[in-house]
C-alpha cells in the first residue's frame, strides 16, 4: 500500500491535496512483475498508465525490424503517460529488468474522467505529466550529444 | 522533504542512461552503481526549475575501470 508521503515523491502526484491524492490512488491497482515481463508494448492501445513503485524497467523502441533500448527508469517514474495525453497507442515497449518490480496501474479513461469531475485536480495532473515529459525530452537531448 | 529526479547519462553509452529519484543530489566525484557497473559523476546540472520539493538534475557519469579508477 503506497503512502501519501511516498506518493508525493512521484511527479504525477505533486502539488495535489491529500484528498486528491486519495482520489487518484483509489483508481490505481498494485501489480507485481518479474524480470523479462513486458509492462507496455509499443503500438498497443490499452490505455494503461503506470507509476513505478519498486524495481527497474527498460524503455525500448522498434522500427523497421530494429529494436533499440532508450533508457532505464527507476521507482517514482511514470510509464505510458503519452497515451494519457494524446489517446494514442504506446510509443515504446517497456520491459521489466529487475525482480520484483511493483507498479501502480491506472486506466487512462478513468483518470480522464476524474480530471473531468475534478477540474483543479485535472489541471494539476496534466501539468505534472507535462513536466515529466519535459524532463524526459531534456534528458534525451543531453543523452544524444 | 526535497527529492531529486536525476537523469544519469554516460556519453559513450547513451543506451544505458537512467532516470532515478533519490533523496540526495548527486555531486561531482560521487561514485554511483547502476546496472552492476560503477560510475563516477563528472558533471551535475539543473535540468529545469524545481516543482515544489522535486528537483530535476542531470548527471554525466563515466565508467570506473582499472584504466580509469
Amino acid at each position: 500500500m503506497i503512502t501519501i508521503d511516498k506518493a508525493r515523491q512521484c511527479i504525477l502526484l505533486h502539488n495535489l491535496s491529500d484528498e486528491d491524492i486519495d482520489r487518484l490512488l483509489a483508481l490505481g491497482h498494485e501489480k507485481t512483475y518479474q524480470k523479462g515481463d513486458i509492462l507496455v508494448t509499443q503500438g498497443k492501445h490499452d490505455g494503461e498508465v503506470f507509476v513505478l513503485l519498486e524495481g527497474m524497467v527498460q524503455v525500448q523502441v522498434s522500427a523497421g525490424g530494429n529494436k533499440q533500448a532508450l533508457l532505464y527508469l527507476g521507482p517514482g517514474q511514470l510509464i505510458g503517460e503519452i497515451t494519457l495525453v494524446d489517446g494514442g497507442p504506446h510509443s515504446a515497449t517497456v520491459e521489466v529488468v529487475q525482480s520484483p518490480t511493483r507498479v501502480l496501474a491506472f486506466n487512462s479513461a478513468e483518470l480522464l474522467a476524474l480530471c473531468h469531475d475534478y477540474p483543479a485536480l485535472g489541471y494539476t495532473l496534466m501539468r505534472n505529466v507535462a513536466a515529466d515529459l519535459g524532463f524526459k525530452i531534456r534528458h534525451h537531448n543531453l543523452s544524444i550529444i | 522533504m526535497a527529492v531529486y529526479k536525476v537523469s544519469y547519462v554516460i556519453p559513450k553509452d547513451p543506451l544505458a542512461s537512467t532516470i532515478l529519484i533519490q533523496e540526495h543530489p548527486p555531486e561531482v566525484g560521487d561514485v554511483v552503481t547502476l546496472h552492476n557497473q560503477t560510475y563516477r559523476v563528472v558533471e551535475v546540472i539543473t535540468l529545469m526549475p524545481p516543482q515544489g520539493p522535486i528537483h530535476f538534475l542531470h548527471a554525466t557519469i563515466e565508467p570506473i575501470t582499472p584504466k580509469n579508477p
